[in-house]
């Protein structure tokens, strides 16, 4: 065995030789990155830089280029990189990074100390001034606040419950010598409280970038030169589209316009009028909908018109022009049009028909984050037409969109005079007809719907398609040329708008094609809030917040009613403001100028209102002493009135002629529509019914079998020849093998497998025989070593139980089965049990076992791998067998009276099966369908 | 030992000696088995081959592959764009990978060797890699216009400038966006490209993901799949009857032995390139082997019945 | 008691499981978030048991100059280098680490799944012998779907691909269902025994 050693010894001296050499054949990494440039990024905010490079040659072998950010050129921050295939390298010219958006700054996991990057040579600018990311620390992070915007995201129970309220004031001294003093009531909160904090570059500011590269052996090259750009906020871009129609009998505008790229500092769209005169009047602004995506259209009314331009004529249309005009919020405006356009002037008749049953439903069955949205009857399409070559059998493939209102069950397609029913929806009908593929062709279709007491579908109602053939293209081509039907439907779709009751812009929620019919609206639930330029306390180090928490639209004038989060802070508000008002009316008395009496009287009314015109839930809130109570009341409102939307449908061609549904309304009147989170899921009710009479079975199994009835169970060879199998082993004077499955303690088959073990370690205990047991699974180990254990002391054998014959060889599969199988050749095992779960390796396994002449006897539940263990094996335990055989080796009345059981489910399911098998061949699907799909 | 006994129980060192002559001679002497062509490839070549000679029509090709299963889907890669490029119609690639952008370039100029007349940009156009996040807004944005969505192409140039973008708008212009992957991404291209603007799909995929899309095709959801080297065998075998003669496709003429036969003859120099008969040459492997395995068991069996006979005469 | 509070967790947890699949509410869906953490937070503690096992039998086995103890060596040295380069260098592309994975581990696991295909014709050899009516049906069986999957069953007759569909599609399917019911029923009968405590011999010892 000296031989195998030193052989060890020297395939290990050659490996080591073969990385060190493997490490030492690349180019060096000893140029620099050229061509860095830094450029705005146009029509953004101001928030965005673009950076772009000369790659480095592919010899150079780079596998990434790291980027570094600072706002002084003596510290560099790592902000990011681009991996590179190492072999290929980068083929264009030129690559691109672009720093933009909102990106990560730190967090409670960053790294502790601010340090320096690694890897640059010493006394070269890279070695100074480049830093790994941004550490926790405050003393560095703080300060490079200011020169970022930034935006805090915080769990909402931590900010509810653990903030720490503190009084900051502010002294500006003004130019004349004076003094304003303002003290800001904030909350604080430490950075391990906080989810985590995002930068984004700010406006106007100079940005200092530096790039390196990293080849295949890791070593850096030196740094590139240090460049900078300033960021611009600049107008916004064009608008790709607008239209304008004037519907003159409903006496209304209507525009649609095209969204730009950037939409994240958009204030509002302003839409012009320009009159015979060429004079520009305002007549419509939609504010914006950030962070959500804003409407884009818009409905005009004639009156409204006129209430912003006096000499507004409705007869005059034909001269008026329009434009419309994206602005940011630095006021920068940018008109859609070089030249205004004029109005479509039609009348309603041409708009769509509203889609018709416009719901709005809690979704069943879910956590309460989704709703459903869903209108009309339903659809049916053509996914594929397929003839054979001799053009007379057609395969039809469709698909159906559908509501919950009405659920298709049956769908009936007529083509030439030939009708046939689809039961089963599987997508897929063949016809036998013949076809002159020269002339289109039209399929019909209806539908029969589960009735659940609403209106029926009118029986008129079909929906058809034409077809015909290219031959160039050798397909059949669906809905061409479109009938008028189709032609109808095809160029319109479906936009859903929805608002919260916290909020006062309708935003965008999703667009649906003519063929949809339903949309399920995620509402995620609400987990953080967000809160932007924090001030930072050293000392303390704690970051403060805004305390402001919105909580409901109230009576449409503040659609972002606020509150305070501390009730000390409302009462210090509600007292200045109440000297305040005692003020204004000592003046009140003292004043005679009638409009500086209005003046303030309108004052003291609004102040009065602020403090005493509150919604009711606030004001019951704040009734309650303990913040803590009050924060859980405002909590859950706010919650609830963020969660809660109210909906509504356009249906548009995009060209400005649309047509709404009304918002939806509730049966109870309610319109905003709340998620409810579901305590049981109806779906899952078969499965219960079925778990139900699967557990009484096996109880009253259990009981007959305790009672001592004696119950019949078919003898499995596999299971019966185990004893023999270990006798053998026995005789032989050699060990038992026994692999326990490669998954892991959390799948069923394991267990299974392991409960064998034990009665397998137990017999060979008793027999004195040893048994290996080779683990992958490093939790399965100590069970199996505990199983092993404990069989050789119930044998009563503790002495010959040895700790090292229970072991774990890898968790890599392919090298898992090097090492059995190395086992099985060099101890030559006499029996080999595979029991639980095995995959790809299992012949690899049984074949050795076999080549060795070993007893093998397997038990798996995975299906594909049976066949080898049944070829390869003596005795093979087919799935079930495998959870069958430890209540067969242990013939406890408990464990038989589970098996019985187990047989008579079988039983009810087969029934079950062939029931539904008949019933749905004779076309009654009823019962097929009262099983869950999945 | 009887004879019977003998072929019984044949050493495994000789078995496995056979066997690993079976792999490697085929591997590297051409056999040349014929491949007989399927549905599902059938139906995506003769799509691919409507586009052919019309400016107003491209195909689409993603590669969202990584290196790692190449062996199966870099035959694809290669047995589609020289169709497109034998039959002058447009291809746009692009991955969403950046392993996959390396591909494309490689695929791209080993292809392009063989057809001097095809030029970037003009005959085709390398969309490159776009990041990931980008996918939705890109696969959504392309049913408006596709110079829009994508912007730039792998050389930074901007789209709409470009010859080939001349005639293509939006999804109209797409014949069939072929997602080539080792994953579902097809599905992605399927529930956002095809169930909003009704572009067809069709899939290149592993041999092991290739079942999963049945259903997809059953559904009509997917034009056409290759499905592992099979697949790809196929569509190197139409490439080079029907492309490379200039012929009509037709499922007759591609199942027709004799005729397929005849036009093997006439094929140019070109379609004998080791590159575009990979994956034939795979599975002519593949089949030797299962012809192997077939000849042991029957050997197995001719010793078995043999003693079987030797046993009853001695009863 | 050392019983009894295991057996305790085991009932309560399986219950919690059970509730889970028929209640979809948020508290339902959060548990199983916070439950699937723990498990996470298990694997790492795990694997200083598999490492100290691998270690303990190897260390043992070079002590005693067990048979073919040098290979041991191989082992633990091996150990310590790929862990040692990792804790060094990291394991990013680029690293020694990856190197020995990619350069060892990779091709030597190929390695041993490419054997498959030998093992497959010798066993396939051994195996199929037509020594009954269902012995010789399923070596028909085989055959005629080995020839369908390449393109000599094609050139033979094309009923040879057909027949090798359905007989995938149809009987091997059907099969596979019956199968799967059993397991799928095996699997809910134990995992009900292992929630009631009638079956506890995975905690080792008296059943």
């Amino acid at each position: 065995m000296k031989v195998c050693s030193k052989f060890g010894l020297l395939l290990l001296m050659f490996t080591l030789l073969l990385v060190s050499s493997a490490f030492g054949a690349i180019v060096p990494n000893n140029e620099a990155v050229e061509g860095l440039k830094v450029e705005n990024v146009p029509h953004d905010d101001g928030g965005g830089l673009t950076l772009s490079w000369k790659p480095l040659p592919k010899e150079k072998r780079i596998i990434e280029y790291r980027i570094y950010r600072g706002y002084t050129p003596d510290s560099l921050f790592y902000i990011g990189r681009i991996p590179v295939d190492a072999k290929t390298g980068v083929a264009a010219d030129t690559m691109k990074y672009v720093d933009q958006g909102w990106t990560f700054f730190v967090d409670a996991t960053s790294r502790a100390k601010l340090k320096h990057e690694k890897g640059q040579k010493k006394g070269t600018k890279g070695a100074e001034v480049l830093f790994r990311t941004v550490p926790r620390d405050m003393k560095v992070y703080g300060p490079m606040m200011d020169h970022y915007r930034i935006l805090v995201v915080i769990p909402d129970k931590e900010y509810m419950y653990h903030t720490k309220m503190r009084e900051f004031t502010d002294i500006d001294s003004n130019e004349d010598g004076t003094v304003d003093t303002t003290s800001t009531i904030l909350a604080g909160m430490k950075l391990e409280q906080l989810k985590y904090i995002l930068t984004k570059l700010k406006v106007g500011k100079e940005y200092y970038y530096a790039i390196q590269a990293l080849n295949m052996n890791r070593s850096v090259s030196p740094l590139s030169e240090i460049v900078s750009g300033k960021t611009t906020d600049d107008p916004p871009e064009k608008l790709k589209k607008f239209c304008a129609v004037a519907v003159s009998d409903k006496k209304q505008m209507q525009f649609e316009w095209s969204l730009p790229v950037f939409t994240d500092d958009q204030k509002q769209f302003n839409i012009y009028l320009y009159d015979e005169f060429d004079d520009q009047h305002l007549i419509f602004t939609r504010p914006d909908a950030y962070p959500y995506t804003p409407q884009t259209n818009a409905i005009v009314p004639y009156d409204s018109i006129a209430a912003r331009f006096e000499a507004f004529n409705p007869a005059n249309m034909k001269w008026y022009r329009f434009n419309i005009g994206e602005q940011d919020r630095k006021d920068q405006e940018t008109l859609a049009k070089d030249e205004p356009i004029p109005a479509e002037i039609i009348t309603s008749a041409i708009l769509p028909k509203p889609p018709i049953h416009f719901t709005v439903k809690d979704q069943p069955n879910d956590k309460g984050d989704q709703l459903q949205v869903f209108f009309g009857y339903p659809y049916y399409g053509l996914s594929k037409l397929t003839y054979n070559d001799a053009f007379t059998k057609l395969t039809v493939n469709y698909f159906i969109s559908e509501n919950s209102m009405y659920e298709v069950t049956r769908l009936i397609l007529t083509i030439n005079g030939k009708t046939k029913t689809e039961y089963v929806l599987d997508n897929k009908l063949d016809f036998n007809v013949d076809w002159d593929y020269e002339m289109p062709m039209e399929i019909k279709g209806s539908f029969v719907c589960k009735h659940k007491g609403q209106e029926p579908l009118p029986e008129d109602y079909a929906i058809t398609h034409t077809f015909s053939f290219d031959p160039e293209m050798q397909v059949v081509i669906i809905d061409y040329p479109p009938n008028e039907q189709m032609k109808e439907q095809m160029d319109y779709y479906y936009q859903v708008y929805k608002i919260n009751h916290t909020s006062d812009v309708y935003r965008y929620a999703k667009e649906l094609s003519f063929r949809e019919r339903e949309y399920v609206d995620k509402i995620s639930y609400e987990t953080v809030q967000f809160r932007g330029t924090p001030r930072f306390c050293l000392d303390e180090k704690r970051l403060y917040f805004s305390t402001y928490l919105s909580i409901v639209n109230y009576k449409d004038q503040y659609p972002f009613y606020t509150q305070a989060i501390y009730l000390d802070q409302l009462k210090q508000q509600d007292e200045e403001i109440r000297a305040e008002i005692a003020e204004l009316q000592k003046e009140l008395e003292t004043t005679t100028d009638k409009q500086e009496i209005e003046k303030i009287e309108n004052r003291i009314i609004s102040y009065t209102d602020y403090i005493e015109d509150k919604p009711e839930i606030v004001k019951e809130a704040n009734r309650l002493k303990s913040d803590k109570e009050r924060m859980k009341m405002l909590y859950t409102a706010h919650c609830t009135n963020k969660r809660s939307f109210k909906y509504y449908i356009r249906k548009t061609d995009g060209q400005g002629h649309f047509i709404d549904t009304p918002i939806y309304t509730a049966p109870n009147g309610e319109q905003y529509i709340f998620p409810k989170q579901n305590w049981f899921n109806t779906d899952e009710i078969i499965t219960l019914i079925a778990v139900l009479v699967f557990a009484a079975l096996v109880f009253f199994m259990i009981k007959a079998a305790r009672k001592g009835k004696r119950l019949y169970i078919r003898p499995i060879a596999g299971i019966q020849e185990i004893d023999n199998a270990i006798g053998r082993a026995t005789e032989m004077g050699r060990p038992i093998l026994f692999v326990p499955g490669l998954s892991g303690i959390s799948d069923v088959a394991t267990l299974a497998g392991l409960a064998i073990l034990s009665k397998v370690a137990k017999k060979a205990a008793e027999y004195d025989t040893r048994i290996l047991v080779p683990c992958r699974d490093f939790i399965v180990l100590p069970i199996a070593q505990e199983i092993v254990k404990e069989a050789h002391y119930e044998a009563g054998r503790p002495d010959t139980y040895d700790k090292n014959s229970v072991f774990f060889i890898t968790q890599a599969q392919f090298a898992f089965v090097a090492g059995v199988n190395g086992i099985m050749i060099r101890e030559k095992t006499a029996t080999n049990f595979y029991m639980g779960m095995f995959w790809a390796e299992s012949l690899l396994m049984t074949e050795t076992g076999s080549a060795t002449g070993a007893i093998q006897i397997a038990g798996t539940d995975a299906v594909n791998q049976l066949p080898f263990f049944i070829t390869t094996c003596d005795y093979t335990l087919i799935g079930e067998e495998l959870y069958a055989a430890s209540a067969y080796l242990s013939k406890q009345p408990l464990i038989l009276g589970t098996l019985k059981a187990q047989d008579y489910m079988k039983l009810l399911i087969v029934i079950t099966v062939i029931i539904g098998t008949v019933l749905s061949t004779v076309h009654l699907t009823f019962f097929m369908n009262w099983f869950p799909a999945k | 030992m009887k004879f019977s006994d003998r072929i019984q129980k044949v050493d495994r060192r000789i078995i496995y000696m056979i066997l690993l002559l079976a792999v490697v001679l085929p591997l590297v002497f051409r056999i040349g088995f014929k491949t007989y062509t399927t549905t599902p490839v059938e139906d995506l070549y003769r799509h691919i081959d409507a586009a052919a000679g019309r400016d107003d029509m491209s195909i689409l090709m993603d590669f969202t592959h990584d290196p790692g299963v190449l062996p199966e889907l870099y035959p694809m890669d290669l047995a589609i764009l020289r169709h497109c490029f034998e039959r002058n119609i447009k291809v746009f690639t692009i991955s969403f990978l950046p392993q996959g952008a390396a591909i494309i370039q490689m695929a791209l100029s080993e292809v392009k060797e063989d057809y001097p007349n095809i030029e970037a940009n003009v005959d085709y156009c390398n969309f490159g890699f776009k990041p990931w996040s980008t996918k939705l807004p890109i696969m959504l944005g392309m049913g408006d216009d596709i110079a829009e969505a994508v912007e730039t192409n792998s050389e930074g140039l901007k789209l709409e400038n470009l010859p080939i973008m001349q005639n293509m708008k939006n999804y109209d212009n797409i014949q069939v966006v072929v997602e080539i992957s080792g994953s579902s991404m097809g599905q992605f291209w399927v529930t956002y490209a095809r169930a909003k603007f009704g572009v067809d799909v069709a899939v290149g995929l592993t041999a092991v993901m290739a079942a999963d899309v049945y259903p997809y095709l059953q559904s009509g959801q997917f034009v056409g799949s290759l499905g592992g080297l099979k697949g790809a065998a196929e569509y190197e075998q139409l490439v080079d009857i029907f492309a490379m003669n200039d012929e009509e496709f037709s499922k007759k003429k591609a199942r027709d032995i004799k005729w397929v036969a005849a036009q093997y003859k006439e094929l140019p120099a070109i379609a004998k390139l080791y590159k575009y008969n990979k994956a034939r040459i795979g599975m002519d492997a593949q089949a030797v082997v299962h012809v192997l395995i077939i000849f042991f068991i029957v050997l197995g069996n001719i010793g078995y019945f043999l003693d079987q006979r030797a046993q009853k005469k001695n009863k | 008691m050392k019983r009894q509070i295991p057996l305790m967790i085991v009932l309560i947890l399986g219950l919690l499981f059970v509730a889970h699949v028929f209640i979809p509410s948020r508290i339902s869906a959060d548990y199983l978030d916070w439950f699937l953490k723990w498990t996470k937070v298990i694997g790492p503690f795990a694997i200083v048991l598999g490492v100290f096992s691998l270690v303990y039998v190897h260390y043992n086995k070079i002590k005693r100059k067990a048979p073919t103890w040098g290979y041991s060596i191989v082992t633990l040295v091996a150990l310590v280098i790929t862990t040692a380069v990792g804790f060094i260098w990291g394991i990013q592309e680029g690293t020694p680490y990856m190197w020995i994975f990619k350069n060892f581990n990779v091709p030597l696991g190929a390695t041993m799944f490419s054997l498959l295909a030998f093992y497959i014709a010798s066993a396939a050899y051994k195996a199929f012998r037509a020594r009954s009516i269902e012995a010789t049906v399923l070596l028909i069986a085989a055959i005629i779907v080995m020839l369908g999957r390449v393109s000599i069953g094609q050139a033979i007759t094309h009923w040879i691909p057909d027949i090798t569909e359905w007989i995938l599609n149809v009987p091997n399917l059907a099969a596979k269902r019956g199968i799967a019911l059993g397991v799928g029923l095996g699997m809910t009968a134990t995992s009900l025994k292992i929630m009631l405590g009638i079956e506890r011999s995975y905690l080792g010892g008296k059943d």
